[in-house]
C-alpha cells in the first residue's frame, strides 16, 4: 500500500513536471519586393554577375537582319506570316513525310511588332519566350475543317502560306491547302506546337489525335531559320501572300 | 449603502478578477516560455534572377533574389528560429534557366540559407537528370513523398520528411508533388511514379506528428490552391488528411494575402499559404508556442484574441 502511493507520488511529480509545448498563435504577413524596396545584397549580386555577363553576350549575339518592322495582327499579319512560314521550313527539315502547313497559337508570339534591323537571340527570346516544343501532327482532313472552324471563330490564327481559307459567319470554308480544296478523308501532316496539340486554347478535340513529338523547340527552331538565312546571304522577310480572309 | 444586489455583483467580479487575476501567477511559477518559430516561404519563383524588366509590363521592377536575400537577413537578424521554404518550380521562366539548367537559382537557394524545397512540374524542365546533375549545388533537400525516383537519376536525391529542432520545438516537413502525366512531357520525367499525394502526406504527417511526436507538422505542396472542379488541391488535401498543420503551396500563382483556413478530417484547423510567383512576394508565418508544465495553455486563448 505504502509503495504503491510512493508510485504514484513519483508518477505525479513526473507527470507535473514534463513540460509541453501548446501551439499558441499565428501570425502572418507578407513581404512585396517592389524596386525601391530592399537594397541589394552585394554577396548574391557577385554570385549572379558571371552569370549575367555570360547571358548577356549570347542574347546580344546578332544571328541575322530583318529587312523591315513587322506587325502582328489578325487574320493575317506580316510578323504572322514570317514566323509560321519559317516554322513551317524548319520542322520539314525534321520529316520525311511533307507537311501540308504549320499554326502558331496568336498568343503564343510575344511581341506585336518585330523591328526593322539587326535580329539577336535576345529579341527571338522575347518573340518566343516560351519552351514551347513543335509536334507533327496527323489530321484528318474533317478535324483540319474543325480546327479552321476555331481559328475562323477567334478571327485568325498564324498560319503558314500553304493554307488559304475564308472566313464567312465565324466558319472555315473555301479551305485550299497546297493550292488545292480540303479532303476530308486525307491525313494532313501538320506543324503545330506541343501547347496546341496537347489541346490547350479550347483545342480538345486535338487531343484525340496521332502525333510526334519533335522535341524541337519553337524557339529554336525560328533561330535556326534566322541562321540559315544569313549563312544564304539573305535577309528575313516577310511572304505577304494573304491566307486567311474575312468575307 | 450596500443593497443585496451590488453585493452579488461585486461578488461577481471579485471572483472573475481572481481567476484571471490568477493566471500571470500561475505563470511566473510554472516558468512559461514563448517561442516564436518564423517559416518564411516562396513559390514558383520560375528563375526570376532578377528584378522583372523594366519594360512597361505589369510586374516591371518587382522582385529579385539579391533584394529577397537582404529582407531575409534582416528578418534572421530580429528573428531566432527562422525557417525558410519553397515549394516548386524553381526553374523555367526566364532565360537564365535555358542557358544554365538551373545551376544559378540552385545556388541561390543555398546562398540565401533556405532550409527545403519541393518539386514542382517545372523542375522537371531539364529532365529528371538535369535537375540530378543541378543538385549537386544544393545544400538543403528537396522533400517529396509521393514521387518514386528508383528508376531514374533522381534515385536517392530527394527525401520524405525532414525533422527541424528549433529551441524545444519539434518540426516536420513533408512534401508532395502534381501528376506529371498531361503537364509534363514523359521523356523528361522519365519512369518517375507519381503516387497519391493525400495518402503519402497522411503517413508521413502522422509518424512525424504521433511517433516523432513534432510539434508542428508542414507540408510542401505543389498541388495547387484550388480548382472548380474536384482535381486535388490544397483545399482537397488540406480536408481530407489529419496531423498536418501548414500547407506551404504553389503552382497555381496564387496571391494571398493571408492563409486560408481550412478543416482537416479532426476538425482541426489547417493554415493554406501560397505567395504567388517569381519572387514578387515572400510570405512570413510566425508561430508561437507555449511551453509549460500544464495540460493547458496559459496564453493560447489571450494571444488568439490579438
Amino acid at each position: 500500500m505504502r509503495t504503491k502511493l510512493l508510485f504514484f507520488g513519483f508518477l505525479f511529480l513526473f507527470l507535473g513536471c514534463a513540460k509541453q509545448n501548446h501551439l499558441a498563435d499565428v501570425k502572418t504577413r507578407t513581404y512585396r519586393i517592389e524596386k525601391a524596396s530592399y537594397p541589394v545584397d552585394v554577396k548574391i549580386a557577385q554570385l549572379i554577375e558571371p552569370y549575367k555577363v555570360e547571358l548577356e553576350k549570347t542574347m546580344n549575339e546578332v544571328i541575322g537582319v530583318n529587312e523591315e518592322e513587322m506587325i502582328k495582327g489578325k487574320p493575317n499579319s506580316s510578323l504572322t506570316n514570317w514566323f509560321t512560314d519559317a516554322l513551317l521550313t524548319e520542322s520539314q527539315k525534321l520529316i520525311t513525310d511533307t507537311l501540308d502547313f504549320a499554326i502558331q497559337n496568336y498568343g503564343g508570339i510575344r511581341l506585336n511588332s518585330f523591328a526593322a534591323g539587326e535580329i539577336t537571340i535576345g529579341k527571338v527570346y522575347e518573340l518566343m519566350p516560351f519552351d514551347n516544343v513543335m509536334f507533327i501532327m496527323e489530321l484528318k482532313g474533317s478535324v483540319v475543317k474543325q480546327l479552321f472552324d476555331r481559328i475562323a471563330k477567334s478571327g485568325g490564327w498564324p498560319i503558314s502560306h500553304t493554307v488559304s481559307f475564308k472566313i464567312a459567319f465565324g466558319e472555315a470554308t473555301d479551305i485550299m491547302i497546297w493550292n488545292k480544296p480540303i479532303d476530308m478523308e486525307k491525313t494532313y501532316h501538320v506543324a503545330i506546337p506541343d501547347y496546341i496539340a496537347l489541346g490547350g486554347d479550347n483545342m480538345e478535340f486535338m487531343k484525340d489525335c496521332t502525333g510526334k513529338d519533335t522535341q524541337a523547340l519553337v524557339r529554336d527552331l525560328l533561330i535556326q531559320f534566322i541562321r540559315y538565312e544569313t549563312s544564304q546571304g539573305r535577309h528575313i522577310v516577310s511572304n505577304p501572300k494573304p491566307r486567311i480572309t474575312e468575307i | 449603502m450596500i443593497n443585496r444586489r451590488t453585493f452579488v455583483k461585486n461578488i461577481g467580479l471579485s471572483s472573475i478578477l481572481l481567476t484571471t487575476g490568477a493566471f500571470p501567477l500561475l505563470a511566473r511559477e510554472d516558468d512559461v516560455d514563448i517561442l516564436k518559430l518564423t517559416i518564411l516561404h516562396t513559390n514558383d519563383v520560375h528563375s526570376r534572377i532578377e528584378p522583372f524588366p523594366m519594360d512597361g509590363s505589369k510586374n516591371q521592377g518587382l522582385g529579385g533574389v539579391a533584394k529577397r536575400a537582404t529582407l531575409i537577413s534582416q528578418i534572421r537578424e530580429q528573428e531566432k528560429h527562422v525557417l525558410l521554404l519553397d515549394a516548386g518550380d524553381i526553374f523555367q521562366g526566364t532565360p537564365y534557366f535555358n542557358f544554365f539548367g538551373g545551376e544559378l537559382e540552385i545556388k541561390l537557394m543555398s546562398q540565401l540559407g533556405y532550409d527545403a524545397g519541393t518539386i514542382g512540374n517545372h523542375d522537371f524542365d531539364a529532365g529528371v537528370d538535369g535537375l540530378a546533375k543541378q543538385l549537386v549545388h544544393a545544400n538543403f533537400p528537396l522533400i517529396v513523398s509521393n514521387y518514386d525516383f528508383s528508376e531514374n537519376e533522381m534515385h536517392n536525391k530527394t527525401i520524405p520528411y525532414k525533422i527541424f529542432k528549433k529551441g524545444n520545438i519539434k518540426i516536420g516537413v513533408t512534401g508532395v508533388g502534381i501528376e506529371m502525366a498531361g503537364l509534363v512531357p514523359t521523356a523528361l520525367y522519365n519512369k518517375t511514379v507519381y503516387n497519391d499525394p493525400i495518402a503519402n502526406a497522411q503517413k508521413w504527417a502522422t509518424w512525424l506528428k504521433q511517433d516523432q511526436k513534432c510539434d508542428y507538422v508542414i507540408c510542401l505542396s505543389h498541388l495547387g490552391y484550388k480548382y472548380n472542379d474536384s482535381k486535388l488541391s490544397d483545399q482537397v488535401l488540406a480536408a481530407n488528411t489529419r496531423d498536418i498543420d501548414l500547407i506551404i503551396g504553389g503552382h497555381t500563382h496564387t496571391f494571398l494575402n493571408k492563409p486560408d483556413r481550412a478543416v482537416n478530417l479532426d476538425g482541426k484547423p489547417v493554415l493554406i499559404n501560397q505567395v504567388g510567383w517569381a519572387g514578387i512576394v515572400l510570405g512570413r508565418i510566425d508561430v508561437l508556442f507555449e511551453r509549460n508544465s500544464k495540460d493547458t495553455c496559459i496564453t493560447c486563448q489571450n494571444l488568439l484574441v490579438s
